[in-house]
This record gives structure tokens, C-alpha cells and sequence, in this order.
């Protein structure tokens, strides 16, 4: 179930990172009106930070019973 | 495009530590580094992340993704030379995330930053006198025509000084430690991002670093023109060191303090456009 969710979010951030890269380069180069390079960027931008974030920080294995206080 | 966004999310996030450090100095502490806010998104992003029981689940997560989508956007649309009036609204957005992140965590502490929020909406009324006074004078209200308009004018700081005045009570409402910071003012924990952590709170961080470097850019452009990337950086620098001063020595106020000081700083410079107005 972990390594599942490390793998979802793995999976997000390279998808992301390869959309906001893939307009970059396509709204530079004309292949894409600027404004629609813009717009997938400011859509994808946060979705590839957050899910970088959760990737990294996802444990591939069970964690401890958390500790609820004495 | 995203290299501009990377770049202004490192510049933002190193201003905020500059800002931390520079009003640790003129408090006579040491500070910590400047990188440390750098840091500070990385140690979130590295810490373990879940959704309060209490919370508004949707609502808690997706205002992560707003803050930092309606940022990118402000960089966009400062860079394109667009229309202040999409900065201004990506400005009232902002507002939604504040309220957002307070009301979604289902905190005592989140939902008392997030009715601040609303209390401070005054903190918007300086930006439209700021707008009114900009479009009096350069009869446009694109980014593009106002860089035009300077270069043939010169700075509309000396144009129009009321009008940066109100922007800089902006730009000063929107900083951490200011004296109008009352959304997350300690007696309420962080305020309205109390109940963010982890990997939430690394985005946060994002998204204001962000914000920071494209109010700091804005005044940069808006009122003193299109000059040099390095001149730029440096006279972000020194407006930074200004609002530091300011936040270093100034308590913070009440929120009853602040919406009357904003409210009576949009007063004065609303009667300034009015003059302005006639005379023109």
C-alpha cells in the first residue's frame, strides 16, 4: 500500500515536471501560443511541486503505532 | 517559463531569510542564515504529512495548489506585461487562500487568522487607490504601456508618490512580522496556518516566497520602470531592508489598528486621486 502511494506520487511529479518543461520549451519555440504555454505551467507548477514533496516523503514500508500521549 | 518560476521561487524563498535575518540584526540577535527558509520548505517537504481529522479535506488541499498556481500566474503576468487589473484580481484570489487555509484546517487557531483575513480585507482598498492613481497618469492600465510610459517619463515614484506610498502599505501588510501580520500573529499559534505541516506547509512556503518576490518585483517595475535584472535585484533589496526596518521596530498592531491605519492611509490617498482628478 505505501510503495503504491510512493509510486502514484512518483508517477504524478514526472508527468508534471514533463508537461511544464514540455510547454516551456513548446511556448519558446512557437510550437504553442504563448498563453497556452503559460496556462498548463501555472496548472501543472504546483501539482509537480506537491507531488515531489509527497514522493519524497512517502516511507515505502509500515510505519510505528503513532505515539498519542501518555 | 518554468525556469523563470524556479528562480523566482529560490529568490523569494532567500529575500524571506534576508528579511529574517535583517530584523534579526536590528534586533541585536544573531538571525539565523539566510537560506534557512530554503531549508525550511525542504525540512517540511521531508516531514510526515497527513490530513487532520477535522479538517474540510478538499478545500485543505487544493488551497495548497491555488497559492502557489495563483503566484505563478502574478510572475506570469508580470513578466508578459499584461494588465494590472490581473494582478490586482490574483491579489483578491490571495485573500481566498487566506481564508481557506484557516477555515478548511477546522483549528480554533486557523479559523481565528481566517476571520482576520476578512477583517484585513482593508489592506486591498491602498492597491486600487494605487491602480486609479497609475491609470490618471499613464491613461493605461497594461504593465507593458506603464514600462513605456516611464521610459519616456521617468519613475512614477516621483510622478506619483502617494500612489507607491499605498502599494508599499501593500506590500508591508503581506510580509511575515509586519506590524498588520495580525492573520498570524502568535497568541493564535501560526494563525491561519496552524494546521498545515509537512509537505502543505513546504508549498505554502513556496507560494509565498513567490508572492514575496512578485510584490517586491511589482513595485520595482510599476514605480521606477524596466531597468537592468541586477539594478532590479538591488533596489528589491533595499525595499526589502526598508520593510525589514519597519517590521524590526514596529509590534504588532491590533487587528481593529490595522484596518483603521490602512483604511486612513487609502482615505488620504484617495483624496490625493481626487485632487489629481480635477487638476488633470
Amino acid at each position: 500500500m505505501m510503495s503504491m502511494k510512493k509510486q502514484n506520487a512518483l508517477i504524478m511529479t514526472v508527468l508534471a515536471g514533463g508537461v511544464c518543461i514540455a510547454a516551456s520549451v513548446a511556448g519558446s519555440a512557437g510550437l504553442l501560443p504563448l498563453w497556452a504555454a503559460a496556462v498548463l505551467v501555472i496548472v501543472f507548477f504546483p501539482v509537480f511541486l506537491v507531488s515531489l514533496g509527497l514522493w519524497w516523503n512517502a516511507s515505502e514500508k509500515e510505519g510505528d503505532t503513532p505515539f498519542i500521549g501518555y | 517559463m518554468i525556469e523563470y518560476l524556479i528562480f523566482a521561487v529560490f529568490a523569494g524563498l532567500l529575500l524571506h531569510g534576508i528579511h529574517r535575518k535583517a530584523i534579526a540584526r536590528i534586533q541585536g540577535r544573531p538571525g539565523p542564515p539566510v537560506w534557512q527558509e530554503i531549508l525550511h520548505v525542504l525540512k517540511f517537504s521531508f516531514k510526515e504529512t497527513w490530513i487532520p481529522w477535522t479538517a474540510s479535506r478538499t478545500l485543505f488541499v487544493a488551497v495548497v495548489f491555488i497559492a502557489i498556481g495563483i503566484w505563478s500566474a502574478a510572475l506570469v503576468v508580470l513578466l508578459t506585461g499584461e494588465s494590472l487589473l490581473l494582478l490586482f484580481g490574483i491579489y483578491m484570489l490571495h485573500k481566498i487562500v487566506e481564508h481557506g487555509l484557516g477555515l478548511s484546517s477546522g483549528s480554533p487557531y486557523g479559523k481565528f487568522g481566517a476571520i482576520r483575513s476578512v477583517m484585513s480585507a482593508a489592506s486591498e482598498i491602498p492597491l486600487f487607490a494605487t491602480i486609479a492613481a497609475v491609470y490618471l497618469v499613464t491613461h493605461s492600465l497594461m504593465i507593458s504601456d506603464i514600462l513605456a510610459w516611464q521610459t519616456a517619463n521617468g519613475p512614477l515614484l516621483i510622478a506619483v508618490p502617494p500612489a507607491a506610498a499605498a502599494l508599499y502599505i501593500v506590500v508591508l501588510a503581506k510580509m511575515h512580522y509586519s506590524p498588520f501580520a495580525v492573520i498570524e500573529s502568535k497568541e493564535i499559534v501560526s494563525g491561519n496556518m496552524t494546521e498545515h505541516f509537512g509537505v502543505w506547509r513546504a508549498g505554502l512556503d513556496v507560494a509565498f516566497g513567490l508572492k514575496t518576490f512578485v510584490l517586491l518585483y511589482a513595485f520595482i517595475l510599476l514605480f521606477i520602470g524596466p531597468i537592468p535584472l541586477l539594478a532590479a535585484a538591488v533596489a528589491m533589496l533595499i525595499l526589502l531592508l526598508s520593510l525589514s526596518f519597519i517590521c524590526a521596530t514596529t509590534p504588532m498592531l491590533s487587528p481593529f489598528d490595522t484596518v483603521t491605519i490602512q483604511i486612513g492611509a487609502a482615505g488620504l490617498i484617495v483624496v490625493y486621486i481626487l485632487i489629481m482628478g480635477a487638476i488633470l
